[in-house]
């Protein structure tokens, strides 16, 4: 698995690296063995919970599956639409190169443009995923309980805007190579 | 000093996975395998990254200037730091990897909870990295300008509700771990 240590590990070590250096440098070894120390609390406190959270991902991706995700939506249009697509887009798991495939399959099933925002502000926004592997454990469940209450709507208020919007029409390039 | 901890977000977490392993146990062909595999490579690939992540966040934290911060991000801060937080937000790249260590680090300094959803939501919908690589390319520069303005005012939005939310519902009791 050569992906583990990835040019992405690697940025970061280097980062944490010179900024460890740096730290010892100006505030003395004692700064740096407390946030070493503080950062160990933090794996302890992290790691049953993340790994629980990638064990979410991986099995929701194989109970559902992004083709029965696509026929949900499909030519659902009206408030229903838009809130199906906020639903369906915040449990959709994985990074863009998930969720634009599934945003350009609801297009060619005919979902209206509306949902199809909705859809990528949901997973962007309130994600599953998201929620299960970095905010809750990262930030604890208070402030990640004020935040889902704070946005939880704005999927379906940004689908209802995009949807007044006039700008639309061009057809989008990943579909043109098939009409 | 909060050990491991055993708290509501644990419990709900490995609630989840058990029925999830159940639902996909029992529709079979593998699934509960595959799933927990795939589970298990997420958390092998993503862990080493987060761990030199956080050490790094965790050194930044020591050089960022927590006066500025908490004056322009606190919760004080009002509009003026829902409005700093939304323009921040889109050029931060790299996912939630970069977005959540940075959060974590600007919560330590003292930035308020208003500014931090603010940025969290500007780095959601407006991430100009997955805009350029991903979503112009697939979906064309039309559906991305209008998906843009229609999210326009989402994160000064969601730095409001969250004062909303906060006047309802007292201060969280600080942040874990």
């Amino acid at each position: 698995m050569s992906e583990i240590f990835g040019v992405p590990f690697w940025v970061f070590a280097a980062i944490s690296l010179v900024a460890g250096v740096l730290t010892w440098q100006l505030r003395g070894p004692e700064t740096v063995e407390a946030a070493v120390m503080g950062d160990i609390d933090l794996f302890l406190f992290l790691v049953p919970r993340m790994l629980g959270g990638m064990l979410i991902a991986g099995l929701v991706q194989v109970v559902l599956p992004p083709e029965v995700v696509a026929k949900w939506v499909g030519a659902e249009s009206g408030f229903r639409g838009l809130l199906i697509a906020t639903v369906v887009g915040a449990l959709t798991p994985g990074g863009p190169m998930t969720s634009f495939p599934i945003v350009v399959a609801f297009y060619m099933s005919g979902a209206d443009r509306g949902a199809l925002v909705a859809y990528i502000t949901a997973w962007s926004l309130i994600g599953f995923q998201r929620f299960m592997i970095w905010e809750l454990p990262l930030l604890g469940p208070e402030i990640a309980l004020y935040r889902v209450l704070s946005v939880f709507w704005m999927p379906v208020l940004a689908g209802y805007i995009a949807r007044r919007l006039t700008i639309w029409t061009a057809t989008p390039p990943s579909e043109e190579g098939t009409r | 000093m909060k050990m491991p901890g055993f708290d509501i977000s644990l419990v709900i977490i490995w609630t989840l996975v058990a029925v999830l392993a159940v639902l996909a146990w029992r529709r079979g062909e593998g699934r509960l395998q595959r799933g927990l595999r795939r589970g298990f490579e997420m958390f092998l690939v993503n862990g080493p990254r987060v761990v030199v992540a956080l050490l790094a966040a965790g050194f930044l934290s020591y050089f960022l200037p927590k006066d500025l911060i908490a004056e322009w991000l606190g919760h004080e801060s009002g509009w003026q730091g829902i409005l700093i937080g939304s323009v921040v937000g889109p050029f931060f790249p790299g996912g939630p990897l970069v977005i959540f260590p940075v959060l974590v680090a600007l919560l330590k300094a003292g930035a308020g909870l208003p500014s931090v959803f603010a940025f969290l939501t500007s780095a959601s919908v407006w991430g100009v990295h997955r805009i350029i690589m991903f979503e112009i390319p697939m979906m064309g520069p039309r559906f991305a300008a209008a998906r843009m303005i229609a999210s326009l005012a989402l994160p000064p939005l969601s730095g409001f509700m969250a004062i909303i939310v906060i006047r309802l519902l007292g201060a969280p009791a600080g942040f874990n771990p």
